[in-house]
């Protein structure tokens, strides 16, 4: 599990939990800016499942969660 | 609340053991060097009160002191037990996975939209999620100089996070109150 830093506090950047069916869920915790979420969460998917399929784990690869836990405005320093 | 909870657990958790250490280490000096020290425990005031809870007396303030410690120890087991499950807020579920935020974020989100809404000149959400996902209210307070009416307000500042609310399947209430002075119009 990678962390990331917000406000002070950690918090899961990435979790990886194995599914009954052999394929692997991942959720992807977020420090957004001010945007649309569906289009973000679209982005991050295709992202995420394009680097999986490039390791050739296509096949294993089960739902992607995103989950927004910080916004920040635009030009605010990256944690 | 449970936050709240833990917060008093772990300072009466340290509290207790220092109380518990000194209250040993008394007895412990008490029982070994009592005759040096000058210390009886028989006759002591502990040793009156063992005998008095030992008697047929009322004991009123001994059960409301033990229902309070019972109560006391409830509470602790509830704020070191109960799992920190955070309600959050869900935009959209289904197989590919689940899109959610967290209370605070989409708050934020919601006072910055508001804070854009012509004639608000300060505004500040409030947000309660339901148990089940796509429940929850929404109360935003967006002030407003004397110049806009309340009503055009509260229907520019709904317009404007309407969309987003309906998505996250939150019921929208906008107060839009008189602003303090030397705030400006956005």
């Amino acid at each position: 599990m990678r962390m990331t830093a917000s406000g002070g506090l950690r918090v899961d950047g990435v979790v990886c939990a194995a599914l009954p069916d052999g394929r692997y869920q991942l959720s992807v915790h977020l420090v957004a800016a001010m945007v649309a979420l569906r289009p973000l969460a679209d982005a991050v998917r295709a992202r995420v499942e394009r680097d999986v399929a490039n390791a050739g784990l296509a096949d294993r690869l089960g739902p992607v969660d995103v989950a927004v836990e910080d916004v920040r405005a635009q030009g605010e320093a990256r944690p | 609340m449970i936050l709240v909870l833990r917060a008093v657990v772990r300072l009466l958790g340290f509290l207790l053991i220092v109380a518990l250490a000194l209250v040993g280490l008394g007895f412990a000096l008490a029982a070994l060097l009592g005759d040096e020290l000058g210390v009886q425990l028989e006759g002591s005031a502990v040793s009156r009160w063992l005998e008095r809870l030992e008697g047929k007396d009322s004991q009123v303030l001994e059960a409301i002191i033990g229902g309070g410690m019972v109560l006391l120890g409830l509470l602790l087991l509830i704020g070191a037990l109960a799992p920190r499950r955070e309600r959050r807020a869900v935009l959209e579920q289904g197989g590919h996975g689940t899109l959610d935020a967290r209370r605070r974020p989409l708050a934020q989100m919601f006072t910055a939209l508001a804070e854009r809404t012509r004639g608000v000149t300060h505004a500040k959400a409030k947000l309660r999620l339901g148990r089940r996902a796509g429940h929850g209210r929404l109360v935003l307070r967006a002030e407003r100089p004397r110049t806009a009416e309340s009503t055009a307000v509260r229907e520019a500042v709904r317009s404007d996070v309407g969309e987003l609310a309906d998505a996250f399947g939150l019921k929208t209430r906008v107060q839009a109150p008189l602003g303090r002075r030397g705030r400006r119009v956005q």
